[in-house]
């Protein structure tokens, strides 16, 4: 079904009302074609366009002295609804109501029986359309040229639950979910602030998914919303079903393992960035929400970290720098010590591991991607299991890496060790996506540190940082505060200054007010002053 | 687009630079137990020169060293100086690498062939110059830390050691100036004080906020030397004078002499890899302004030269000594007096009162008309 081309509302940026139609909604290759006066014309109307498909409904009224038209998608809306909030006003329509005439009746008409109910108007045939398709009951009228949609949005949707990936001890505990309605006003609901604004685009040909923009009006730099704008108006796709799509859609560069677009299913992380300056964009269908522009160092801040004590946040921060680097690292220096540098470690340490190594076959590097590798295959298959099985996949990995695989004379004891700390630490970082960029660079080290030893896996360092710094995230420098230094930007990237200490927003994002408050204070009373005289 | 670095990025590279292979392989050995004091007083004319071509930069602001020889020559004879300036420059990136390659067989690889070593090298070096000189800078700012930190732990972990014997420094000035004198002309200030201002040359042109690189550049200029002169007497200090003129590379002889808790020992394979950031980032710089000069000569952008150009630098940094005795004897009897003194000292000078005299000329001219 490719009925609309795409549409977006880009120039629309005041006060922005969701569900506004558009010229650009016309078929493409096909003239916009006006409503017609005729019931019967109307009907073959839209029966053109939406065929026999089974969930089309047509129902015939009356309203007072007119015969009517109610058209609606039974799967989009509640029958319930239909029967209270349309059938029957439109009964009692039929004796109190003033005749309907002209056009300008019909918005008196709207307002005696349907106040306060979410409503359009369609002139055009593709307005009437795209409204039934996104959940109204359309009323057409004898003689009237103009058709009125009433929104009846009663499609179920999952309740807001716990997150399931980005979960937290302490601190708030609800998570987006699936409807994007339920997810703005989750953002609204923490956020008071009236120049919160969101901007509704529908993007691919077939789904037409709704996606909006988020951001605080003043705070955002007005550069990074018009490229946002501009990267999701150029988008020419036929179908988005996640806001994975539209994160490949938009990403500023696509040959990288990193990920240069955060995304979330919290809520109070999503709040907490737009206050920082940065963009939300949610996508219709999808609990994770895009925060851009996104830097490395964002990657290993989760919402807990303010809502905890700042010195076990900093500790924190910390240990989550240490474990990426050892699931980045960790089992290329096992092989490049085992091959290459026997003298770096201390040598009694090295008798112990090569006497380990005494009864196993392979060369050290076969060792470590034989165990990786398995290691990849369980976790693959722990996430994709069906939930019954889970008991197998446990028992059996256990079996896999633990000691019956040292038993059998495959694999060394601390071959288990790296592994199980490697697998431990990739799951540090607080976002997914980013845990995966380290499980892929490990086997290029791996290869690397088994070619070179140590050399091979500098220079795949030198080759990452010299990546990593050329990357951007809509036009900030993907390293930001820490290349380019930024030294006012320090107070929340390794360590965590207290709440009140860090009073500034990212320099790096180039904010409307570069200031979060101005004389926020420590609550401790100033030292006093000794006056005894 | 002109890309630029910011000051902290040039202040760091530059001392990163400075320190590159210069702080791994021994210098100022003519001096012997003075070799500080020559470092030290090497620096003097360093200031001066850097002093002198940043007047000339700003003398016409936003023009590397090739445009201004286009000012004080004309553009034809400016191309075949480009030329020559490029080849040197590639040559010095081939000689810091040959460096680097001997270090790594010596050090860390002994089975390798030297061959792997140099081309992989390149090949990184490459993909840093093809994203561009605003990502040396930031590999520069990550880096250098690490660096800095290494060379400090070292003088912690000697002295914790109990290696570290300050009567080695003495008798100071046992033999007069003129040792210090023999050690300063023509080589220190060839290598590796010349090469400072040289590379200020181009670099300063590419910083954002040109009216301070010069400040920004002497603050640069004197910690590096600092740490140069450091490193100078913790090799004198730790080793005595002998044993650091017979190494070929007194940092990590020192480094070798390590040992306590029972868990750092043999840490100069770990000092390999810390320098191993300095030369990337030397070679790098070496073979942007080397890249420069083909982008002046050429009127094109660099990056297609990049490649090819890498890869030439592997080859003749194997190529261009038989072995790494000779190697040595190049770089210190044969390049400071023949190569560094005219490219480094020499020609910017003339350059330098050409551009003056131009400039004079031109304003009496000027105030003629008026």
């Amino acid at each position: 079904m490719n009925f609309f081309k795409k549409w977006s509302s880009s120039e629309q940026t005041k006060f922005h009302q969701s569900q506004t139609t558009s010229e650009e909604l016309v078929p493409e290759g096909e003239k916009k074609t006006g409503l017609k006066n005729h019931l019967e014309q109307n009907r073959s109307l839209l029966q053109q366009v939406f065929g026999d498909t089974s969930d089309f409904h047509i129902e015939k009224v009356y309203t007072g002295n007119r015969e009517g038209l109610v058209c609606y998608l039974e799967s989009m809306v509640k029958h319930s609804l239909i029967s209270e909030q349309i059938m029957k006003p439109l009964s009692q329509s039929s004796f109190k109501q003033k005749p309907i005439n002209k056009v300008k009746d019909l918005d008196d008409f709207r307002k005696s029986f349907f106040g306060g109910i979410n409503f359009h108007f369609a002139n055009y045939k593709h307005e009437a359309v795209w409204h039934i398709l996104s959940g109204c009951a359309v009323i057409f009228i004898e003689g009237i040229t103009k058709a009125l949609a009433i929104e009846i949005n009663g499609t179920e949707s999952r309740a807001i639950t716990e997150p399931t990936t980005q979960t937290i001890v302490r601190g708030p505990k609800d998570a987006f979910v699936e409807d994007i309605n339920t997810n703005i006003s989750l953002v609204r609901r923490r956020l008071k602030n009236p120049r919160l604004r969101f901007e509704t685009y529908h993007i691919g040909k077939d789904t037409l998914t709704s996606v909006n923009i988020g951001f605080i009006e003043g705070t955002v730099n007005e550069e990074i919303i018009a490229e946002v704008r501009k990267r999701i108006s150029r988008i020419d796709i036929n179908a988005i079903f996640d806001s994975g799509n539209l994160e490949e859609l938009i990403t500023d560069k696509t040959f990288t393992p990193f990920p240069t677009i955060y995304s979330t299913e919290r809520p109070d992380t999503v709040t907490s960035n737009l206050i920082e300056g940065k963009v939300a964009i949610f996508v219709g269908g999808s609990p994770f929400i895009l925060l851009v522009p996104t830097v490395f160092t964002d990657f290993f801040e989760v919402s807990e970290d303010y809502y905890v004590h700042f010195f076990l946040a900093s500790f924190l921060r910390i240990i989550r720098y240490m474990a990426f680097l050892i699931a980045l690292l960790l089992p290329s220096f096992y092989v490049a010590i085992m091959t290459f540098h026997h003298e770096l470690i201390p040598t009694r340490l090295f008798f112990s591991l090569a006497a380990q190594r005494e009864g196993v076959p392979f060369p050290t590097v076969v060792e470590v991607l034989l165990m990786e590798i398995t290691f990849e295959f369980l976790r693959e298959a722990g996430a994709r299991m069906p939930r019954a099985v889970g008991q197998t996949i446990s028992i059996v990995g256990a079996l896999v890496i633990g000691q019956a695989a040292v038993e059998a004379g495959i694999v060394s004891n601390a071959m288990i060790i790296i592994v199980a700390i490697t697998g431990i630490c990739n799951y540090v970082s607080p976002v997914y996506n980013f845990g995966s960029s380290s499980r892929l660079l490990r086997f290029l080290f791996i290869f690397f540190s088994a070619l070179l030893g140590f050399y091979g896996i500098i220079l795949i360092v030198m080759l990452l940082v010299a990546h990593l710094v050329s990357l951007r995230s809509f036009g900030i420098p993907y390293l930001a505060p820490v290349a380019p230094f930024i030294i006012e930007d320090q107070d929340d990237v390794f360590v965590r200054f207290p709440i009140w200490g860090a009073r500034k927003r990212p320099s790096y994002l180039n904010t409307g007010s570069p200031i979060k408050s101005y004389d926020a204070k420590s609550p401790s009373p100033p030292p006093k002053r000794r006056t005894d005289s | 687009m002109k890309e630029n670095i910011s000051l902290w990025q040039f202040f760091v590279l530059t001392i990163t630079f400075e320190l590159g292979s210069a702080v791994v392989v021994g210098i100022g050995n003519d001096a012997k137990q003075d070799a500080w004091i020559a470092i030290l007083l090497a620096a003097l004319p360093g200031f001066l020169l850097i002093w002198m071509y940043s007047y000339l930069l700003s003398l016409l602001p936003g023009k590397n060293l090739f445009e201004i020889m286009e000012v004080a020559f004309g553009r034809k004879f400016a191309m075949g100086l480009t030329i020559a300036y490029s080849v040197y420059f590639f040559y010095l990136a081939c000689y810091v690498l040959r460096d680097f390659v001997e270090m790594i067989g010596s050090a860390v690889l002994f089975n390798t062939p030297s061959g792997v070593v140099a081309v992989t090298l390149m090949l990184v070096i490459a993909y840093i110059l093809y994203l561009g000189f605003e990502v040396v800078g930031r590999v520069a700012e990550i880096f250098s830390p690490y660096m800095f930190f290494f060379i400090f732990l070292l003088s912690i972990f000697v002295w914790i050691s109990g290696n570290f014997e300050i009567k080695n420094l003495q008798p100071v000035l046992s033999e007069g100036f003129q040792p210090i004198m023999n050690a300063i002309f023509p080589q220190l200030l060839g290598f590796p004080i010349g090469e400072i201002p040289i590379i200020f040359t181009v670099l300063m042109a590419h910083t954002s906020n040109f009216k301070y690189s010069r400040k920004v550049g002497m603050y640069a200029f004197g910690t590096g030397t600092v740490i140069l002169v450091w490193a100078a007497i913790l090799q004198i200090a730790v080793l005595g004078v002998d044993i650091k003129l017979r190494s070929d590379f007194p940092l990590l002889s020192v480094a070798r002499m390590v040992s306590f808790a029972n868990f750092f020992e043999r840490i100069d394979a770990t000092i390999v890899f810390i320098m191993m950031f300095g030369i990337i980032l030397k070679i790098s710089v070496f073979s942007f302004i080397g890249l420069k000069g083909l982008e002046y000569v050429f009127r094109m952008p660099y990056r297609p030269f990049v490649f090819p150009m890498s890869m030439l630098i592997a080859l003749f940094s194997l190529i261009n000594s038989e072995s790494f005795a000779e190697h040595i004897e190049k770089g210190f009897k044969i390049l400071p007096p023949y190569f560094h003194m005219p490219f480094q000292i020499y020609i910017p000078l003339l350059i330098f009162f050409i551009v003056i005299w131009k400039k004079k000329r031109h304003r009496f001219r000027k105030g003629g008309n008026r």
